[in-house]
């Protein structure tokens, strides 16, 4: 460990509110690395939801790097964040582990699209993120985590760690949801060939035959797209739908992660989302 | 020196005849296999260490080791309701109360008074019941240790793995007694490292999670998970 190398904390403070019929970022505090540039409205539904590309300078992690993230949505606001591009996450001196902490708040009626984009771990890479999501009861959002390893010399140097929390409470309660890993190597044999994973937690305040319904539509449409290996089911209490994906690579991770998100869209709006990616095609896959 | 009461008490709660209903479980070996990704010892072996290692390891014995050392049915029913937060798939939350409620049942029926205390919470609280919790109310009032306790866990966990395969055909009684043997040093090693008392618990079994939450998609199967 490199004691002279020092931390650097950094933060990102978003919040969202709705006036009238718009949703307007009122306050975006960022320090580096973060980097926000304009907003942009592209949805014809909702009409109201802004979209923020989350920007680092560097667009990756480093061990030493201690980033936060505070996001919250007033009542009614509408929102979509995602990041520049899929990020590596660089090996780390022994004994550093680089820290992401992102924290939302979501009010009632609003509606909030957390999908950054996926981390790259290098080998020698440790990262240690979480994200706690404080809902309230009638508010809907969908979340996302995902990533893949890189061994750019083939040598079968892996990460050395992850840790990665993504919990979900109500009002301040216990947790109705947790997904925890901490890992610091991937499974063996026929499975060490899935490299690439993420995991979507949908709320929604709907009926549980609807949310039913959705799961069992997705995990049939996810057995579609070649590669991928997913399936989605009901969260605990019933609070919406959780949707796991593993692939040899992120490109079918990434098809299945776009196919859940339009399928949560085309339920809630009726039609589906405009595009916010480029490159691949991932209107080919539908949930009718 | 041997222990004959405590070997005695293995043998008799790691029983597979022991009738607590795991043989409706195959934890992913079932949609596995079907899924084509599961076929022969070695997938089988591979399988569960994923199991033991990644979530048994990390979860289910830090939940049993919580419920265990509870104070009060309250503390228990804290790790059980831990235990449905952290299980975001529904068909392995569902797995894992009905394989609980049903080996607590059998202690209820033995006369188990942390069982049967423990019961009447259940009927006011539908998230209660989880897997590991139960085997820490069991194997105390069967006056098990902790030690023990652990290794019944991951014992039968193992065994219902290896059984749910034979039945499947995935493989024959000569190699899964060979994947029983690979098993015991696997369950060894882990439990000769005793996990820090502040761990939480996680999980990493992507593909298990999968192969059992699309089990509501199959259109024929034997067993629950």
């Amino acid at each position: 460990m490199n004691a002279l190398v020092p931390l650097r904390p950094a933060a990102l403070d978003l919040s969202f509110v709705r006036r009238g019929d718009r949703t307007v970022l009122e306050r975006r505090l960022f320090a580096w690395p973060f980097v926000l540039t304009r907003t942009f409205l592209l949805d014809p539904v909702p009409a109201h939801m802004r979209t923020v590309i989350i920007q680092t300078s560097s667009s990756a992690l480093h061990g030493e790097d201690r980033l936060t993230q505070r996001i919250h949505l007033g009542r009614g606001a509408a929102a979509h964040l995602t990041t520049q591009g899929a990020s590596p996450v660089h090996r780390a001196h022994p004994g550093m582990i680089a820290r992401e902490a992102v924290d939302i708040v979501v009010e009632p009626e609003a509606f909030l699209e957390y999908l950054p984009e996926p981390r790259i771990l290098f080998p020698g890479a440790a990262l240690d993120q979480t994200i706690d999501i404080d809902c309230a009861p009638g508010a809907t959002l969908i979340v996302s985590d995902a990533f893949t390893v890189h061994d750019p010399g083939r040598n079968g140097h892996g990460f050395r760690q992850l840790a990665s929390t993504v919990t979900l409470r109500f009002e301040g309660g216990a947790p109705a949801m947790i997904d925890r890993l901490d890992i610091a190597h991937l499974g063996r044999g026929r499975f060490a060939r899935y490299t690439a994973f993420s995991s979507i937690f949908m709320v929604a305040p709907l009926p549980v035959e609807i949310l039913e319904q959705l799961a069992l539509d997705l995990s049939a449409a996810l057995a579609a797209i070649p590669g991928l290996y997913g399936a989605a089911s009901l969260l605990p209490g019933n609070i919406g739908v959780g949707v796991r994906l593993a692939a040899e690579d992120l490109r079918a991770v990434r098809a299945g992660r776009e196919l859940s998100w339009i399928a949560f869209r085309r339920l809630l709006c009726g039609e589906a989302p405009a595009s916010r990616r480029t490159g691949d095609d991932l209107r080919l896959h539908r949930v009718e | 020196m041997f222990d004959t009461e405590a070997a005695l008490a293995l043998l008799q709660y790691g029983d597979s005849a022991y009738p607590a209903g795991g043989f409706a479980f195959s934890w992913g070996v079932e949609g596995l296999s079907a899924d084509d990704l599961l076929s022969g010892q070695v997938d089988l072996d591979d399988l569960v260490f994923e199991h033991l290692a990644f979530r048994w390891n990390t979860m289910d014995r830090i939940l049993l080791r919580r419920a265990f050392i509870a104070a009060d049915l309250d503390a228990i029913a804290a790790a059980d309701r831990t235990a449905e937060a952290a299980t975001p798939s529904a068909q392995m939350r569902d797995g894992s109360h009905r394989a609980g409620r049903a080996l607590l049942g059998v202690s209820v029926r033995l006369g188990g008074s942390l069982a049967i205390a423990y019961r009447a919470m259940l009927s006011a609280d539908a998230r209660l019941g989880h897997l590991p919790v139960v085997q820490a109310i069991v194997y105390r009032d069967a006056g098990i240790g902790f030690e023990a306790a652990q290794l019944l866990s991951g014992w039968t966990l193992v065994t219902g793995l290896v059984s749910a395969a034979v039945r499947l055909g995935v493989i024959g009684h000569i190699e899964a007694q060979q994947s029983l043997a690979t098993a015991r040093h696997v369950l060894e090693a882990l439990l000769a490292e005793t996990p820090d008392s502040d761990v939480q618990p996680s999980s990493f079994t992507p593909l298990i999670d999968i192969a059992v939450s699309r089990g509501p998609s199959r259109h024929v199967r034997m067993f629950s998970t």
